[in-house]
């Protein structure tokens, strides 16, 4: 298939796109040079024995058999969580809200053995709570955004009706990866992609942004590379991002290589032949519904081990594969994977499933620990320390100065290029939920992207992005001390909460803290909240108490 | 020293005394970037400037009837519209025998101090989308990308970090969102991408507001503002779960408090004060937005920023998106840029500055009456153009030209007096001798910083340049003393 000069050409030449290959001269690269097939075949691990005084949880089982790669003993296991604090985690892991009062009431109301796993099942259940936070990781992976480049020129359609339904109902996964790969109304944005007025790179045409994005959300590959050139990343060749785009294609494709033609028509074809085939000479909508069915089989172990290690990675802070992108790589607990995998395809591609597993496992149930250091293998002790989103932040901002957040024009009315508009979508999917009678509460997820939600890490979405920094920067804290958003939000709390401040504000500074750190002040800190709230008690004071809570790192950082 | 004497926050100077930066300590996150291929980030060229300002003419500046003028053709009824070249006379400059456009006389007065590129020429991204054509000269790259490709200025931010501690490094004025049918497009690339939010920018979408940027809300002294912050910080350290939250996020989101509350707090803070601007000086440079952007990035490099962008504001079809009106709405342009430019430049000069000060003045594209695109790749017409022009509407420059485009470069290391490259004489105008590409404008403009145009960070495995795929060469001619 490739002309044999290619070799021969100075590598800068296959460069495009700024994605330069210098890589091919280096020592590591060719270490991790991963096989095309690694962690495709579906695998159920041998458990080890249930040992006596030792732990039931499959998860902490398999934790306990190391590969032997890891010869020598890992960290120690973080201490055990208190109630609290994984009252408090669990909220945010799940539905990314912090528990209420009433909320806790309830937890510490049930019986002791079971209140965890009571309290996940009910998190679990909430559908809006569960949806609208699931939609902001789902938004960034699908690059699904409300407004944004490519819809000036008819360039990008929304799923946002359809994801938000899909979320809400818990659809299998298998069957959301399919409809999404084969659209069924109102998914169709994603294989559609992004395009700006002009003339993009061949690299960037759409039915190779189709296959890029899929291999990378669904099976943690990346295509980019291979889309211009063979890759020197991966073992994947031009010929195999070429075939998965040709599946997309309205017309035979023209191989591209590094923006210039080569005369060649792409054949047609699954990065993973060993599942099956797609017939070429099908039309296009047969052959995307031979390619969702080739993705989301149960034969697919990468489709599988690349959602569990999403949601491992999401809860714990680490991917049992890292990066997460790059399933090729070995997991540092290779049963452990293999066993998420297959458990998933065994209840169905239950998503919820799988969170609760991971959930009542003690390995979830630990203290979060200090991610290690850069230069430091990748050790598991327990969930790693991490940092709200911006979404989680607002939420929290929303309950603790008790003003829900705007609903602006946007959000309610679609403009004339397919941009917003999303609101009526969401209440339609909750008003036709008899189960349900509350109205759709607003939550971050839904809302238009502002400066300070940019400042803390919300993507444009104008990429694929399957995981946030989450360090604070300089900008944000900008944002964060002196920023619109805040100041409003603060003023219209400390209002709200004045008249109760005024009788009583020992117990209004007990219920910020009790609402923003979930637990009561010690006696130092009720007294440096109240002197600051000021002496009688004044709308500036409390809107000082809440910035200082909202800034604290016990309320900012996830642990 | 005060346990809290609010100067110098003690867990500031803990932590910068650490090795690891804020920026570092994010990249810790796995997938995130990392620095690429070593080998082609040393020997980082030596610096002929410490700050970098981009002016920035949003929306097609047309080169003949700026900085390159061609025969005039004054406006008459029947005019055949192929006859136009330049719709304003030409005048001299302070270097000998090349001349700008009537209406640039102050910026013709001190072009002793820099060089005037002549040859700039546009990428080849078919049909005409401005934000898209600004997106390729700020990122150097062509939309759409596989990741997110940092701002020029980020990438300088990046690499050298802010001169004074308390400024942000990248600082953009000038570009308004709100309203605007292309924000989205312009949000793609007014980002560090990949870098990280810490490299920038710090907006100030309105110049005329400089101050509300580096103000605290309303409501808000600054008696009560450092209260808040003192009492903030007693409450963190007698948080009882505090040592058990530790870890470079809490490190982290402190610094960056501390680093806020710094710029709020700073002296460099009053920089975004024009009215602490004496009033003549203020006078030379209120042409408006645009002018005051240009007094503002003024005293923000005298404060220690390092990379300010000012903008005349990209807004469609205002500015010098002429597609109709050409002649006159020009003649409004070259006032609102004419002066600040030039006075900018003299500041610096007097300031002692503009010698490690580079001043870089372009734009997405120039215009033409009759071509789109340019002449070997022309693209589809976006603006009617009648053969014969019977109204003054229709005299000026209204369609989209890629094939040349004018760029000045003051101070910094950059050769002064000279203009660079040469365009034809007659429609198009395009470039003959010496074509200047956007990594080779790009790669002057980062070596004059000290930035390797090969200059790198590995982003999902593969190295990624700060010029388009490490290609860019930076052009001897203007940069005389540039080493590597």
């Amino acid at each position: 298939m490739r002309r044999q000069n290619d070799t021969l050409r100075p590598i800068l030449l296959l460069a495009s796109m700024g994605l330069l290959l210098q890589g091919i001269d280096r020592g590591d690269l060719a270490a991790a040079s991963p096989t095309r097939t690694a962690n495709v075949a579906p695998t159920r691990p041998v458990l080890p024995p249930s040992r006596a005084n030792g732990p039931n949880h499959i998860i902490d089982r398999l934790l306990l058999t190391l590969p032997k790669t890891l010869a020598s003993p890992g960290p120690r296991p973080a201490a055990p969580l208190t109630d609290a604090a994984f009252a408090r985690r669990i909220h945010l892991d799940l539905v990314g809200l912090l528990p209420t009062p009433e909320q806790l009431r309830q937890f510490r109301a049930d019986p002791p053995d079971t209140r965890r796993e009571r309290l996940i099942e009910r998190l679990l259940q909430d559908r809006q709570a569960y949806a609208a936070h699931w939609m902001v990781f789902w938004n960034d992976c699908l690059r699904n955004a409300y407004r944004g480049t490519g819809f000036i020129d008819d360039g990008r359609r929304q799923i946002t009706g359809w994801l938000y339904r899909s979320l809400y109902h818990n659809i299998p996964f298998d069957q959301f990866a399919r409809e999404l790969v084969n659209p069924v109304d109102g998914s169709g944005g994603f294989i559609r992609g992004i395009r700006w007025r002009g003339v993009v790179n061949a690299s960037q045409e759409r039915e190779i942004q189709a296959a890029q994005g899929l291999a990378q959300v669904f099976l943690g590959t990346n295509l980019k590379c291979a889309s211009c050139h063979d890759s020197f990343i991966n073992d994947w060749k031009l010929d195999d991002a070429y075939a998965l785009a040709a599946v997309f294609a309205e017309k035979p494709l023209e191989l591209h290589r590094c923006n210039k033609p080569t005369g060649k028509t792409a054949r047609v074809g699954f990065l993973f032949p060993s599942l099956g085939t797609i017939v070429a000479q099908s039309p296009r909508p047969e052959r995307l519904k031979q390619l969702a069915n080739l993705l989301a089989t149960r034969q697919n172990g990468r489709f599988t081990r690349t959602i569990v290690n999403r949601l491992w990675a999401h809860l714990m802070g680490h991917g049992l594969v890292e990066p997460v992108d790059e399933m090729e790589r070995s997991a540092w607990n290779p049963g452990l994977l293999d066993w998420l995998a297959e458990d998933l395809a065994d209840h169905k591609f239950d998503l919820k499933h799988t969170l609760k597993t991971i959930c009542t496992s003690e390995a979830y149930q630990r203290d979060a620990v200090t991610r290690p250091a850069r230069d430091q293998p990748y050790r598991f002790a327990g969930p790693l320390i991490r940092r709200m989103t911006a979404e989680q932040f607002l939420d929290a901002l929303a309950v603790l100065s008790d003003t829900p957040l705007p609903v602006t024009k946007q959000m309610t009315k679609r403009d004339g290029r397919g941009q917003g508009g999303q609101l009526p979508l969401l209440q339609a999917v909750v008003a036709a939920d008899a189960s349900d009678n509350r109205p759709l509460r607003i939550r971050a997820a839904f809302v238009m992207p502002d400066p300070l939600q940019r400042a803390m890490g919300r993507p444009n979405r104008e990429q694929i992005v399957t995981r946030r920094d989450s360090a604070a920067t300089m900008l944000e804290a900008m944002e964060l001390t002196n920023g619109h958003t805040l100041d409003n939000a603060l003023k219209a709390g400390a209002a709200r909460w004045l008249p109760k401040a005024t009788d009583n504000p020992d117990h209004v500074v007990n219920q910020l803290f009790q609402r923003s750190l979930s637990r009561a002040p010690s006696t130092t800190e009720r007294s440096l909240a109240l002197k600051l709230a000021g002496q009688p008690v004044t709308a500036d004071g409390l809107e000082d108490v809440l910035w200082t809570l909202l800034m604290h790192p016990e309320f900012q950082l996830i642990r | 020293m005060n346990r809290f004497d609010l100067s110098e926050p003690t867990w500031t100077r803990r932590d910068l005394l650490q090795t690891a930066s804020t920026a570092a300590l994010g990249a810790m996150a796995a997938g995130a970037p990392r620095p690429g291929v070593a080998a082609d980030n040393v020997p980082p060229p030596k610096p002929t400037a410490d700050a970098c300002i981009v002016l920035w003419m949003a929306g097609g500046m047309a080169h003949t009837e700026t900085f390159d003028p061609k025969r005039h053709t004054p406006f008459r009824k029947g005019l055949p519209a192929k006859d136009v070249l330049s719709t304003f006379p030409s005048i001299p400059t302070a270097i000998a025998g090349t001349r700008f456009s009537e209406g640039l006389e102050k910026t013709a007065a001190v072009m002793d101090r820099g060089t005037v590129i002549r040859t700039a020429v546009a990428g080849d991204l078919g049909k005409i989308l401005h934000s898209r054509h600004q997106y390729h000269w700020h990122t150097g790259y062509e939309p759409p990308l596989t990741v997110a490709a940092p701002h020029l200025g980020a990438w300088i931010a990046q690499a050298l970090g802010p001169r004074n501690p308390a400024v942000p490094a990248f600082i953009d004025i000038g570009q308004r969102y709100e309203g605007n049918g292309e924000a989205e497009e312009l949000k793609a690339f007014q980002t560090a991408g990949f870098l990280g939010s810490q490299h920038g920018p710090f907006r100030v979408p309105d110049p005329r507001q400089a101050t509300d940027a580096v103000t605290p809300p309303a409501g808000m002294s600054l008696k009560r503002f450092r209260r808040r912050y003192q009492a903030y910080r007693r409450l963190v350290e007698a948080s009882p779960i505090a040592r058990q939250v530790s870890g470079y996020q809490r490190r982290s989101l402190l610094r960056a408090l501390d680093d806020s509350y710094r710029l709020l707090n700073s002296p460099a803070a009053a920089a975004f004060d024009l009215k602490r601007e004496p009033r003549s000086s203020f006078d030379k440079y209120n042409t408006g937005p645009f002018g005051q952007g240009c007094l503002l990035a003024r005293r923000l490099v005298e404060s220690g920023a390092r990379f300010v962008e000012v903008t005349t504001e990209y807004i469609p079809f205002l500015g010098f998106d002429t597609h109709d009106n050409g002649h006159t709405r020009l003649r409004t342009m070259k006032q609102t840029i004419d002066g600040p430019i030039a006075q900018l430049v003299l500041d610096l000069e007097s300031r002692g500055l503009l010698d490690r000060t580079l001043v870089v003045l372009a734009s997405e594209f120039s215009r033409d009456v009759m071509m789109e695109g340019k002449p070997e790749k022309r693209v589809p017409d976006q603006v009617k153009q009648p053969a014969v022009i019977d109204e003054l509407k229709f005299y000026g420059m209204h369609r989209h030209f890629t094939g040349a485009g004018s760029v000045l470069l003051f101070g910094g290391g950059v050769k002064k007096g000279l203009a660079y490259g040469k365009t034809a004489d007659e429609r198009p105008c395009t470039t003959i001798e010496k074509p200047v590409s956007i990594p080779n404008l790009h790669a002057t403009i980062l070596a004059a910083m000290g930035i390797s145009p090969r200059y790198n960070i590995e982003i999902e495995q593969r190295p990624f340049f700060a010029t388009k795929d490490g290609h860019g060469q930076p052009i001897r001619e203007i940069l005389p003393e540039a080493t590597g």
